[in-house]
Parts: structure tokens; sequence; C-alpha cells
């Protein structure tokens, strides 16, 4: 009975959603679906016919959906293939480590490394080239290179700016930011945000270096901007060899990769 | 027809109950609501969105482009619209016009900076599209509760969601092919990870701290590379499969939960995430997808349980009436 009072007082659906919704309850009532009957329902008419096709045109739809996606997250190994980006340090420990690891020279494995990835690649560029306009379309992308490694030496991105002309000894430069470093948190909303700082994290591989260098100039508009009476920004990097328990006691931070941008080159 | 086709057809088609999907929308559209709301608030959506000659960090106009380039009017208009759009789908008002403009309004704003983009933007945009095509506000809705269009959904958008999930996953653990994640190499990838400036929450860690890196480094390698076998999990424990192997796979997975334990494992990794690393919204667009996994089962369990809890600790009207 207190079941039956409970019922009345939810709010009135139209009817064929009322009866579809009862249906339904009944058939998840243990969790269990209600299943569809593909080929049920009288042959009358054509919307009969595309009533009964319908299922059937989701499952293709669906299928389609399931093999695109699958063949898009094959690993885009494209940007890897650019061989002047394994000259950094970070990348040739790596590419050491795998060559001890299975005995063979540094070059020699690159050699092999470097043709494997053009195959997979290729592979890849034909497996996903059916699917590229629905992938397109709906853009959708599978491509989830995160984190794909971890390396002893990392990049901190900052910035300075000085008052005086660049050749003077009256001034120094002045920290105003500098990565997770709550004294020197100037604009830190903006650069410590997630997306920025994604952006300044590529620019300590070498083939970012142009991006590097036009984002330092958007950088020292927001300096020039809240310091009228600053002459120059710099951005540059420092690079931290992080401790492990085989080196407890690396070498010491060095900064470098300098960017200068004097007022006049900003508008 | 062969009659496995017509299986699937029945397996995908079946009507379900939509809280799950319900789910996933209220998760996905409230990450995106806190995340952009944070970007523009603090300042950082004018910085990174915008070309470089409206004074932003971006090369490019994207999708506002054709409107005019991507000049601060246009940006805070987009976000805005985007936020709206977001909000209306969390609540699920209009919902499924609400997911299209959200759809299209992360996908317009990523567009505007690819430097300034994250795994996140891919993982929503994968998400909303599935779930505009869903009956995710048939439940847990303004549209179910004043419009009377509550009722069931159709399975084969959460299973497309669960694909989605394994697909971030084993995805993720292909990539991982450096000798400090693979099992066998130092496993050292998380010691340095953890220690990122860039992303790190915690600064320093002591070096005691290296084995348990070490530890979880091959842990997070193998769920991720696991996820495969998750998908089966979950697909097998919602069908009945007639081949003998695939029920003694079944039952073997259902006796050691193997969806439970993954999915605990993913939340714990999720937190941990969290807890140590800023990395944007990620964890919380992936964790938005857990309801999918978990089902209608588990998820009315789960209801029913958190009502049985309400009951129990709310007074007693006895208690009003001796006192």
């Amino acid at each position: 009975m207190a079941k039956r009072s409970s019922r009345k007082r939810r709010p009135k659906r139209p009817k064929a959603r009322r009866r579809e919704a009862t249906n339904t309850s009944k058939g998840t009532a243990k969790g269990t679906p209600k299943a569809a009957s593909p080929s049920a329902g009288p042959a009358a008419g054509p919307r009969a016919g595309w009533r009964r096709a319908w299922p059937h045109l989701v499952t293709a739809f669906a299928l389609l959906h399931v093999v695109g996606n699958c063949a898009s997250a094959i690993p885009n190994v494209a940007r890897g293939l650019d061989r002047s980006a394994w000259q950094d340090p970070r990348a040739r420990r790596e590419l050491q480590a795998w060559a001890d690891r299975l005995g063979v020279e540094r070059p020699v494995l690159e050699d092999g490394v470097y043709e494997a990835g053009v195959t997979l690649q290729r592979t890849r560029t034909a497996v996903v080239a059916p699917f590229e306009p629905y992938l397109e379309l709906a853009g959708l992308h599978q491509s989830w290179l995160m984190f794909a490694a971890g390396t002893e030496q990392s990049d901190r991105f900052g910035v300075r700016m000085r008052r005086c002309p660049l050749l003077s000894t009256r001034c120094d430069w002045e920290t105003l930011y500098v990565h997770a470093d709550p004294a020197h948190a100037w604009r830190a909303n903006v650069l410590g945000h997630p997306r920025v700082r994604s952006a300044i994290f590529r620019w300590g591989w070498p083939s970012y270096r142009p991006r590097y260098t036009r984002g330092c100039r958007a950088i020292a508009g927001l300096v020039f901007e809240d310091f009228p009476d600053a002459t120059a920004a710099q951005c540059r990097f420092e690079r931290t060899t992080l401790p492990s328990p085989a080196r407890p006691s690396p070498p010491p931070p060095r900064w470098g990769r300098e960017r200068i941008v004097p007022r006049e080159a900003v508008r | 027809m062969s009659d496995r086709w017509n299986r699937l057809v029945a397996f995908l088609n079946a009507e379900e109950d939509a809280r799950p999907q319900a789910l996933v929308r209220i998760l996905t559209g409230l990450t995106i609501v806190a995340h952009l709301s944070r970007f523009v608030l603090s300042g950082a959506a004018d910085f990174a969105l915008m070309h470089q000659e409206n004074g932003g960090l971006s090369l490019w106009h994207g999708w506002l482009e054709p409107l005019g380039g991507a000049t601060p009017s246009l940006v805070h208009a987009l976000c805005g619209l985007t936020v709206v759009a977001a909000a209306c789908a969390t609540v699920g008002l209009r919902t499924r016009p609400a997911l299209v403009v959200t759809w299209l309004g992360v996908r317009a704003i990523s567009s505007l900076n690819p430097s300034a983009r994250g795994s996140y933007d891919s993982l929503l945009v994968d998400t909303l599209f599935v779930l505009l095509l869903s009956g995710c506000g048939r439940a847990w809705s303004l549209d179910a509760a004043w419009r009377g269009e509550g009722g069931p959904a159709k399975r084969w958008t959460r299973v497309l969601l669960v694909v989605q999930l394994a697909l971030v996953y084993t995805g993720s653990g292909l990539s991982k092919a450096s000798s400090s994640w693979v099992p066998g190499g130092d496993a050292s990838a998380l010691w340095y990870i953890l220690q990122q400036p860039t992303w790190s929450r915690i600064g320093e860690l002591p070096l005691w701290a290296y084995p348990v890196t070490q530890a979880a480094t091959t842990l997070t390698w193998l769920f991720e590379i696991a996820g495969v076998l998750f998908l089966f999990a979950v697909l097998l424990d919602e069908s009945e499969p007639r081949g003998r192997g695939l029920a003694a796979l079944r039952r073997g997975l259902a006796r050691i939960r193997f969806v439970e334990v993954y999915l605990a494992f993913g939340l714990a990794l999720h937190l941990g995430i969290e807890l140590t690393m800023e990395v944007g919204p990620f964890s919380f667009a992936t964790l938005a997808l857990y309801p999918a996994a978990l089902g209608p089962t588990r998820i009315g369990r789960i209801a029913r349980a958190i009502r049985a809890r309400a009951r129990r600790s709310a007074p007693h009207p006895s208690k009003y009436e001796a006192t």
C-alpha cells in the first residue's frame, strides 16, 4: 500500500514514455536489462521496416566507432621520428639504457628503432585512413602518450626582468617567476596553470625552439605590462639532475637556454 | 543473418537503467565547468588562447578564424558559452542540445592553441561525443523530472564509454615503452616523474621512498596494460557467453572480482596522481567514466546502500514523540 501511494506522487509523464519506463523498471529490477529483439514486430510498411533495421544500423555504427578508435589508439610515433630530438640528453640516456639491456651499440639500436618506428607509423597511417573522415568529423583522438618516460634530468622554467639598459652594470636581473617556487610567483596563476605549463614544458625540447622564442616574447609582453620601468625580460630553463640511490648527490642545477626580449621588441 | 550478429544486436540495443550514463554525464559536466571556470577566472585563458597579435601565447586562431580570430571578446564568449552549456548538461536541462554545444565548445577551445592542449581535451571530446548520442538525460536530470523525459537508456552507448576507458589505459600503457617503465628495467619512472618541477606538487622525495615508487611504477604499468582484459571482464560480466572457454574466463574473473579490484586500483591511482601532481583535469575526466563500467547492477546496489544508510542515520519520528 505504502509503495502504491508513493508511486502516485511521482510527476506525470506522457503516456508513451511512461509505458516505456515501466517496462524497463521491470527489466532492470535485478539489474538485468530488457533485451531488444532485433527481429521482433510485425512487418507493416516502410516505418516498421526502419524500426526493424534501426538496431542493426546502431550496431554497425557502434562497431565502426570501436574499430576506428582502436586503430587510432595505435601509438602515434610521428614526433618521435625526429632524430634531432634524439640528441637531447634525456633521449640519449633512454636509448643507452635499452642498448645496454639488449647488448648492442647505441647507433645500431638507433637505426633499428628508427626503422621500426617508420614501419609502425606507416602501418598506423594505413589502418587509420579509412576511419579518418569519421574520426575527424567527430573530433575523436586516441593518442595517449602521457609520461612516456621518467628521466633524471628535468627542466624548470623561470622569468627575470631588469630595469636598466641591457649592457649597463647599474642594475641586475630580478627573478620574477620560477616554476613551483612560492618565493618567485609573479603571475603564477597564469604561468602555473596546467595548460600554460603544458605549452612551456614543450619548449624545453629542441624541436620546439621557435615556439619558445615566440612564447617568451608573449611573456615579455606581460612583464612590460606589469612593470612599466622594465627594460628587458628574460626567459630561461634550469636543468636539474634529480637525485637517486645510484647518484645521491647529483651536480647542482644550471640555468641556461636564455631568451632576452628588450622592450623595443614588443609592441 | 547469423545468430551471432543477432545476439550482438540484442545485447547492444537492450534497454537498461539510465543512471550509470547519467552519472558519467554529471561528472563530465562538472569537470568541464570547474576546469574552464578556473581557466578563465585565473586569467590563464586570455594568455593561453589568445593569438600573439592580441598579446596571447597562441600562434593559431583555430575555429575562431572565420569570426575574426582569437580576440579577447570572442575567447571570453566561447569559454562562457561552453561553461553554461556544460552546466546545463550537468543538471540535465535540454540535455542533448547542451551536450552538443559543450562538445563543440571544448573542440573549439582546444583548437585555439594546440600547444596548450592536454590529453584531457581529447578524453572530454571523446566522452561528450558518445554522451550526446546516449540517453544519459533520461535519469537524474531536469528533463526527466520536469518534462517527463525519464526512462531507460540503450546499452550500446554505455559500452562505448567502457571501451573509451579501456582505450585510455591500454593506449597509455603501450606508449610507456621506456626502460624506466617496462618491468625488468630499473622501474624508476615514477621516482623521476613525481619530482618533475613542471608537474610535481610535493617537491623532492626522500631516498627511502625510491623502492615504493619502483613498486608503484610496475603496478601502474601492469594496470594500464591490463585495460584490454578489463574491457573483456566488463563485457563478459554483462553477457552470457556460450563458449566453454569464455564462460570459464567469466567465472574466474567474477570470482576474483576483477572489475571491482581494477576500478578500486584505478581510483587509488588517480587519487595518488591528484595528491602528488598537478596535471589538469585528466584524473576527473577519466574517473567520470567509471560509472559506465560499474553498470546498472552495481550502481543500483550502491544507490540502495546509500539510501539505506541515510534512512538509518535519519532521526526516527518516535524520538520526537518521546520528547
